[in-house]
């Protein structure tokens, strides 16, 4: 038996900062493992922070869809968004064995989210980026 | 984020409580900066209060650790928690920072 949060919001950090004390409030009720709220709130805040500062051409106003899937041994976090296309799991590592002063934040949340999903995958589909992330 | 800070001999001890996520981290940065600059060369942070780091947060400690580096300082981190722990291992951050288990070793290790 899955709970499901299903929450519509636009590209705006605020709305993304209410989303996640949401989602944080949620997973708590349904007893989610600390580790797993943990990679589920790193998950929303860089995936959904990138599309709300990158993802767009324009400066209107867009929706991103986020659907938070929990049963007992699996988290699901599906996102939707109509930016321009973009596989976040196609995104090159960055290099983590750099020395201190060629190291940088590029490209570490994403890094950081592939290595905590148990799975992910990606797709294009109807001018949608469709993201899906399992936690165990 | 509450960043508060005293002293432990020549070690400047910053105890960080809270998130450092993208809202937190351009403030937090701003202040440990300032903290560095004003001729805290050696900082250990207590990191045991710190409930959440996100690549946001990431970039406050390296940024901190660039600059310690090249004022020939010394940064050491204390107590990080579990998941936090983790995200500085999966992030390959332990071989730049140093990371130990307590804050007082992270403090004898500024004293070197």
């Amino acid at each position: 038996m899955a709970e499901t949060l299903a929450v519509t919001i636009g590209n705006d950090l605020v709305e993304l900062e209410r989303l996640a004390a949401q989602a944080a409030a949620f997973l708590e009720a349904q007893d989610a493992p600390p580790k797993v709220a943990y990679a589920v709130s790193l998950a929303l805040e860089e995936l959904v922070t990138n599309t709300i500062k990158y993802g767009y051409d324009d400066a209107g106003r867009h929706e991103i869809e986020v659907k938070l899937q929990i049963e007992p041994a699996r988290v699901t976090l599906s996102l939707a968004d109509d930016g321009h296309p973009f596989d976040p799991l196609a995104a090159p590592p960055p290099d983590v064995a750099a020395p201190l002063e060629e190291r940088s934040v590029g490209g570490l949340g994403l890094h950081l989210i592939r290595q905590m999903a148990a799975a992910a995958s990606y797709r294009r589909e109807g001018g949608k980026n469709l993201l899906e992330l399992r936690f165990a | 984020m509450k960043i508060t800070d005293t002293v432990r001999g020549v070690v400047r001890t910053v105890r960080l409580e809270g998130r450092l996520d993208a809202t937190t981290s351009p403030e937090a940065e701003k202040q440990l900066l300032a903290l560095a600059e004003g001729g805290s060369t050696r900082m250990a942070l207590d990191c045991s209060d710190l409930e959440y780091v996100s690549s946001a947060g990431l970039r406050v400690f390296l940024s901190l650790a660039k600059r310690t580096k090249a004022a020939g300082g010394k940064l050491a981190l204390g107590a990080p928690r579990p998941q936090v722990r983790e995200i500085f291992e999966i992030a390959g951050f332990s071989s730049v920072l140093q990371i130990l288990g307590t804050l007082d070793e992270a403090v004898a290790a500024c004293q070197a």
